[in-house]
């Protein structure tokens, strides 16, 4: 192969190369242009070490070179700076070189161009490392967002532990308030005037309401930390329903609003806890008196349920009706729709809440029906004594 | 009197991204690319320093082998590390898990070099909404190895010089011992 063809293959391979002596100082230089230092022509007569710094700190591995014990040395993607500041990647490798007879006479310093495969294997690790930044980063928001979250449920609890408190604390000497306000108004201690039954009957009034929100919180506080144990039993969901109706027959008469019953007939027992359906049933007929105005018209009706294994009740009214805005948080902790507020200072916020706790509780459902001055339907389920 | 010039090869050993290649081009050209730009294979850069030792000036010529923090250097990194006389420890203040990988390093690098001399920068001091890494973890840690550290900040360049000739002085100091 004459010299022609070798340089051919070196330019096509951007192969170049240097031929040292043993002192290691550069005696000849071939290949393309600026591979092996800047001018080809000043590497000529200078120190290996100084065209190619990388080579520093290997001195004993090249000495083994030039002894013939040690084969190469070799070092890929070896990052130099071109002349308009791009990264070259070179592959280098130190062969010995030898005379005709085999003996070493110096090194062969071989420089390849491979930027191309350079330039792809670093988009490749520059993808790689930015996904394990966002990755490293993403655990260690998802670490924070953990702590955050026991902290806030540690704080939820100790608010819960203060409410609970708090609220038996204010029972007890409002028990003791109401009792005595009621032996006055009794006139078990005098006559009065009708200034101070007027006044009484205000304090006994906002105690009610008082009591009302104490009672609530302390509800809603045992439902929230699990507290809350249901004894469930088959029973007989109409005659409960009964129960409550007929309790609420005078208040209904005061506010001289009509109520219609239908119960289908043969109805299936459902499991559940007595006491919380009679609050819960309390708690639908008391708004639904509440909020209709005088002269209007209620409803109750128990009949199987769409989905089977269940039992529904409906409570309707023809009263306030809720927006549609509204419907979404109307079972939210202390939300009261405006028309609420306005027709009844009285509520807390915390008897639907407790209500559909109670019901979910249960295994069932509670959602409704509304349109604005037209009135509401509250439809529960009751899962079937199996 | 001319002053002697001495060689020697530096390594900057640490996981990616944690600003390895900025550190040295900090120290060396005195500049910052805010820019990650993950480095490959290994970027060899020179940086003389003057300092007196035994009553002579030397010119210290440091060799800062910047390797790559990544798995396609880990089967040439050993070789890479041979004939280093000294290595810069690297970690991210904010990656703890930086700092958490560095005994792997050193543990290479010392089977490599066991007379060598190792300094530990812990980067990116700049972050300071973002550190997790206490400066006492730091300090124990360097304690143990018995190496000094330094919180640098190659963006700043807080420290970084005082890093480096920090180094030049155990490296020379190394020398002079044998």
């Amino acid at each position: 192969m004459d010299d022609s063809v070798i340089q051919m293959i070196w330019q096509r391979r951007d192969i170049a190369y240097a031929v040292t002596d043993l002192e290691l100082i550069v005696k000849e230089v071939n290949g393309p242009q600026g591979l092996i230092c800047g001018e080809e022509s000043k590497c000529v007569g200078r120190s290996l070490y100084e065209i190619c710094p990388e080579l520093v700190g290997f001195e004993e591995i090249l000495e083994g070179v030039l002894k013939g014990k040690q084969d190469s040395i070799k070092l890929d993607f070896v990052n130099r700076e071109g002349a308009a500041g791009e990264t070259r990647y070179l592959a280098m490798e130190e062969v010995p070189r030898r005379d005709s007879s085999g003996r070493i006479t110096g090194i062969v310093h071989l420089v390849q161009d491979i930027t191309v495969r350079g330039e792809l294997q670093q988009q490749i690790t520059q993808s790689r490392n930015q996904l394990m930044l966002l990755q490293e980063q993403i655990e260690r928001q998802n670490l924070e967002l953990t702590a955050a979250n026991t902290e806030l449920r540690r704080l939820d609890e100790l608010k819960s532990q203060f409410i609970s408190v708090a609220a038996h604390e204010l029972r007890t000497p409002l028990t003791s308030i109401m009792g005595f306000v009621e032996m006055l108004l009794d006139k078990q201690v005098g006559t009065l005037t009708e200034k101070q039954r007027e006044y009484l009957e205000i304090v006994q009034q906002n105690g009610l309401r008082l009591l009302d929100l104490t009672n609530g919180l302390l509800e809603a506080t045992r439902l929230e930390a699990g507290r809350t144990e249901l004894v469930l039993k088959p029973e007989d969901l109409v005659a409960l329903v009964k129960t409550v109706v007929s309790q609420f027959q005078s208040e209904l008469s005061k506010r001289q609003q009509s109520l219609f019953e239908a119960y289908s007939p043969g109805l299936a027992l459902v499991l559940c806890d007595k006491a919380r359906v009679i609050q819960i049933v309390t708690n639908l007929m008391s708004n639904a008196s509440k909020y209709t105005p005088a002269g209007g018209h209620l409803s109750v009706e128990v009949k199987p349920a769409k989905e089977a294994g269940y039992i529904q009740l409906t409570v309707a009214d023809t009263g306030v009706g809720i927006q549609e805005d509204d419907q979404a948080k109307l079972f939210s902790r202390w939300f009261r729709t405006k028309e609420a507020a306005a027709l009844n200072s009285m509520g807390s916020g915390l008897g639907l809440y407790i209500t559909r706790a109670l019901v979910e509780l249960h295994g069932g459902k509670i959602w409704l029906e509304s349109q604005p001055n037209l009135g509401s339907k509250f439809h529960v389920t009751f899962p079937l004594a199996m | 009197m001319s002053a002697i010039t001495v060689n020697k090869k530096v390594c900057l050993l640490g996981d990616f991204a944690v600003g390895k290649t900025s550190l040295v081009r900090r120290f060396v050209y005195d500049r910052f690319e805010d820019k990650y730009l993950s480095t490959i294979g290994v970027k060899v850069s020179r940086k003389t320093v003057v300092a007196p030792a035994a009553g002579r000036v030397i010119d210290l010529a440091m060799i800062l082998w910047d390797l790559a923090g990544s798995e396609e250097v880990d089967k040439y990194r050993e070789s890479y590390m041979r004939g280093a006389a000294g290595a810069v420890l690297v970690c991210d203040l904010s990656r703890p898990e930086t700092f958490d990988h560095l005994p792997v390093y050193v543990d290479e690098f010392l089977v490599v070099n066991p007379q060598s001399q190792i300094i530990l920068a812990a980067n990116k001091s700049d972050l300071t909404e973002a550190l997790r890494l206490a400066p006492n973890q730091i300090e124990s840690y360097a304690g143990s190895l018995s190496i000094p550290y330094f919180l640098t900040s190659a963006k700043t360049g807080d420290m970084v010089e005082q890093l480096f000739r920090q180094l030049g002085r155990l490296l020379l100091a190394g020398d002079l011992a044998t």
